[in-house]
């Protein structure tokens, strides 16, 4: 490499299709994780307005109930594993991460370009399995359904394994650069909140992941071999098989939501132009969720049949997630107050983070009441608790994330109006769709039904209408980004004014080893000129 | 030092975007205990789904383990506690940039490896002989348990994981070989027999306990 | 050279050490287990647990050992990799106390849930009953 090189800008040192699949460049690979990760979400949303679609009215309209069946767990599977798990960590917090501890690199490079090859993998098994049939068994995998030996079942749970390791590979990396890769005077207590969530999110990768692993196994095995650990038929306990793969969903949830509060807190402070209030708790409390993550899974088993005494420990153990949840919505709404706030589009998801998980924070601490759980579960209620966790947190966090640092990857700057029309769109079209399913799930309307009693349906109406808006908000944004890539090369290096390293040193975009020379850091994150000097 | 092939080893190189060698080691060492953590963390599952099995059918595990020859598992014991032994020494040799003691060692851990695997066949072969398999191939004599095929079941899944385990560790061995042709191990640099060494103390790790839950009690 | 020397300097008399005492650990735990010790006298013991735990005992002396000096957990400046270790015994522990938590204790408010799960559920089962009185 010679001394040239470096010092230019990350996409034209090689050019050529080649030069990208064989990078170890973690720009590089953030930048394809973010392109393929797209490319599910869009088809995993396309799935999501088929089967609203079907909803509109109770009989069929154009889908069989074994289509629908299908078409809910691809939805399930492909925006759980294919873009809300990865979709953080592998696209922002892959390109963003050496950036803001000052690296010139994740610790093992090629093993971050293994990760993205094992995702592509386990991408490709689960579009073989679309070709080998229905997948029918939601995407938890209970047994007994997935031990139908389904070959698209089979599939899928092949492809989960995959990308399961994936993502332990992603979270080991972020957690050896994080310890060992920080640049002078990147303390811990000087790294952006992004990376403490990162850092509780790899966490839970590395320690939950394998007991997936290991789930996914069994149910192979179970399938061929007929072992009887988890099927009832042969002696075995499904409900140990809950107790596994719940293991690892719960902390799951948190794999994919924690990502999201990182994103929130960056947004919501460079927007303020506000020092963020109580920085050691809310990345303290980024730790004390994967904690509590580990030690609430039962809470998804109420009404399975394990014993009431599980269920009481679970149930108390939960309301504790409430605590870190809590001090970081608490948190950056004191940032918000007497800050300069600018409405720009990145800071419009920042809000509706705000918004979103109030609701869907509020919604779990219901569902963790024992009692009311056993009215609530498997209703529409869960379903809309979940995807306001999941997409009006996560997604929504990941979109504002991509628009934040959009011009640091690209070097363009989107168009502005658009790019605000779009958010608010994508706010009211997610509100509609899923706050009604909360008011249908409270009436008792079962979740995954394919026909529904006709007092619903004025309800299903609303929401198909609402997911409508949300597509076209999202195309709106996506369409607005792409078109920004034809334009000039506008972007100045701090177009928000943050304080982070990636937009105060680093270049737009980056050179190949990230900085010129390695960064020595003075100040904190959020250290805002019109609060201190 | 081994004088004769010194010349033709190469010194290792700082990757780029390391600052040193230390820097460089300790975050391959973290880097691996870390996958070691993930590891521990699918086999302790398994080890716990074991214990529930134990405790739902207490019956099926106590007639199941009078079929297995614990004499047989304690020599795998003993093959793996001695190759893990080996492969200490092997990092140890490496410290002091003796090569050739180094691939003595490496020679000998994968020796004992393969002991335990051609162990496991032989009992692998026996279980087959007797129809102790899992699920529907199960037909062996002599059980009053109607579960008893679910403890060959476990049986098989994890002393199969482990093996394929063993496999993976030969397989590190064998790169540490190459590596040893290639590369001069000193003090400063001794990286990848340090690496297979902790991965060969994790399958030994796993064994300790395995051994004991399958072969002991029940 | 002078930079700091990565690792610690690995004994090869300790390394003996190790050896030794893991071999005498396994032969123990293989006497414990094949000690007829369930036969003893004593009624207010579980002895078949005592037998188990001693031998989880054995094991757990033998993985700290594995660990502590074959893994180099003893030697390490920061303990990083030490709290890594002892964070996924923490987790499992976690998994195994609740999930026996479940199975302990299943059917100990509602008896016609036993240990292991009746599969005819309860709703079912009183439907299945009054049809066949129906009969």
């Amino acid at each position: 490499m010679t001394a040239h090189a470096e010092n230019i800008n990350y996409l034209k040192t090689t050019r050529g299709l080649k030069s990208w699949l064989t990078t170890v460049d973690h720009k590089r690979i953030g930048l394809m994780y973010l392109a393929s990760i797209l490319v599910f979400f869009i088809t995993g949303g396309l799935y999501a307005m088929l089967f609203r679609l079907e909803l509109w009215s109770p009989e069929k309209n154009f889908l069989t109930p074994d289509q629908y069946n299908n078409f809910f767990t691809l939805h399930g599977v492909i925006m759980v594993f294919l873009v809300v798990v990865p979709g953080i960590p592998g696209a922002l917090g892959n390109f963003v991460l050496p950036l803001q501890i000052g690296a010139k690199d994740l610790a093992f490079p090629k093993l971050n370009l293994t990760s993205l090859y094992l995702y592509w993998i386990g991408a490709a098994l689960a579009i073989i399995s679309l070709f080998a049939g229905h997948a029918d068994s939601g995407w938890t995998f209970y047994a007994p359904y997935s031990l139908s030996k389904n070959p698209a079942v089979l599939w899928m749970l092949t492809a989960a394994f995959i990308l399961g390791f994936s993502s332990i590979l992603t979270g080991l990396n972020f957690i050896v650069t994080i310890h060992k890769m920080r640049a002078p005077g990147m303390t811990w207590f000087r790294m952006p909140l992004f990376i403490w969530a990162l850092y509780a999110t790899a966490i839970m990768q590395v320690f939950a992941t394998p007991v997936l692993g290991i789930t996914l196994i069994l149910l192979l095995v179970e399938n061929f071999f007929h072992i009887g650990i988890f099927d009832p038929a042969l002696g075995g306990d499904p409900i140990l098989m809950q107790h596994f793969f719940w293991f690892y969903s719960h902390p799951a949830v948190y794999i994919i939501v924690v990502p999201g509060f990182g994103i929130a807190s960056e947004l919501i402070s460079a927007f303020s132009k506000r020092e963020i209030f109580g920085y050691k708790f809310i990345a303290y409390s980024s730790v004390a969720i994967t904690i509590i993550g580990f030690l609430v899974w039962g809470h998804h088993m109420f009404v399975a049949g394990q014993s009431e005494v599980a269920d009481t420990i679970f149930s108390f153990l939960t309301f504790f997630t409430a605590i870190p949840s809590a001090i970081k919505v608490f948190n950056w709404t004191t940032t918000l107050y007497k800050g300069s706030i600018s409405l720009q589009t990145p800071m419009l998801y920042g809000l509706q983070i705000l918004f979103n998980f109030t609701i869907g924070g509020l919604t779990g601490i219901i569902l963790a009441i024992l009692s009311v759980d056993i009215h609530l579960h498997d209703t529409y209620f869960v379903v809309s608790h979940f995807h306001y966790v999941a997409m009006g947190t996560t997604m929504i966090a990941f979109i504002g994330g991509v628009h934040y640092w959009w011009p640091k990857m690209t070097g363009k700057m989107f168009n502005e109006f658009w790019g605000r029309l779009a958010s608010i769109l994508v706010f009211i079209g997610f509100n509609t769709t899923f706050f009604v399913q909360l008011i249908m799930g409270s009436q008792g309307s079962p979740r995954r039904y394919y026909h529904y009693l006709k007092e619903f349906q004025i309800y299903h109406q609303i929401s198909t209408t609402g997911i409508l808006i949300l597509a076209t908000g999202l195309f709106m944004a996506l369409i607005n980004l792409l078109l920004s890539l034809r334009g000039p090369s506008n972007a100045p290096q701090n177009p928000w004014g943050a304080r982070t390293l990636e937009w105060e040193v680093a270049e737009t975009p980056p050179v190949l080893f990230n900085f010129k020379e390695t960064p020595v850091v003075t100040h904190g994150p959020y250290e805002f000129a019109t609060e201190k000097s | 030092m081994s004088t004769a092939t010194a010349g033709s080893l190469q010194e290792h190189e700082v990757a780029h975007h390391f600052e040193d060698l230390e820097q460089e080691f300790e975050s391959h060492r973290f880097g691996m205990w870390l996958f070691m953590a993930s590891e521990i963390m699918m086999f302790g599952a398994l080890l716990t789904g074991g214990l529930f099995l134990l405790y739902l059918h207490p019956d099926a595990f106590a007639q199941g383990r009078a079929h297995l020859d614990w004499r047989l598992g304690a020599l795998n014991t003993f093959f793996l506690l001695t190759s893990g032994f080996t492969m200490a020494r092997a990092a140890a040799f490496a410290q002091k940039a003796e090569q050739g003691k180094v691939r003595t060692n490496l020679l000998l851990s994968l020796a004992l490896a393969a002991g335990f695997l051609v162990v496991k066949c032989i009992e692998y072969k026996a279980k087959f002989h007797h129809g102790l398999l899992p699920g529907n191939a199960f037909h062996g004599a002599g059980f009053t348990s109607p579960h008893a095929h679910i403890f060959f079941g476990y049986y098989f899944v994890t002393t199969g994981l482990h093996a394929l385990h063993v496999l993976v560790g030969m397989g590190l061995m064998i790169w540490c070989l190459k590596v040893s042709n290639r590369v001069r191990f000193t003090r400063a640099y001794y990286t990848p027999v340090e690496m297979a060494g902790i991965y060969w103390a994790l399958v030994d790790l796993v064994w300790i306990f395995l051994f004991p839950l399958l072969y002991l009690v029940g | 050279m002078d930079m700091e020397l990565p690792g610690h300097t690995y004994s090869f008399k300790v390394l003996g050490q190790v050896y030794v005492s893991l071999i005498v650990l396994s032969a123990l735990m293989v006497g414990f287990a094949m000690l007829p010790m369930e036969k003893l006298p004593i009624d207010w013991l579980d002895l078949h647990l005592v037998k188990r735990l001693l031998i989880l005992g054995v094991a757990v002396a033998m993985a700290g050992i594995v660990a502590g000096f074959l893994m180099g957990l003893k030697y390490e400046k920061s303990k990083l990799n030490a709290v890594v270790f002892l964070t996924n015994f923490a987790f499992l522990l976690i998994f195994l106390l609740f999930v026996l938590a479940d199975i302990s204790f299943r059917g100990a408010m509602d008896p016609s849930f036993t240990k292991q799960l009746n599969w005819k559920s309860p709703v079912n089962a009183e439907e299945g009953s009054s049809g066949e009185a129906s009969h």
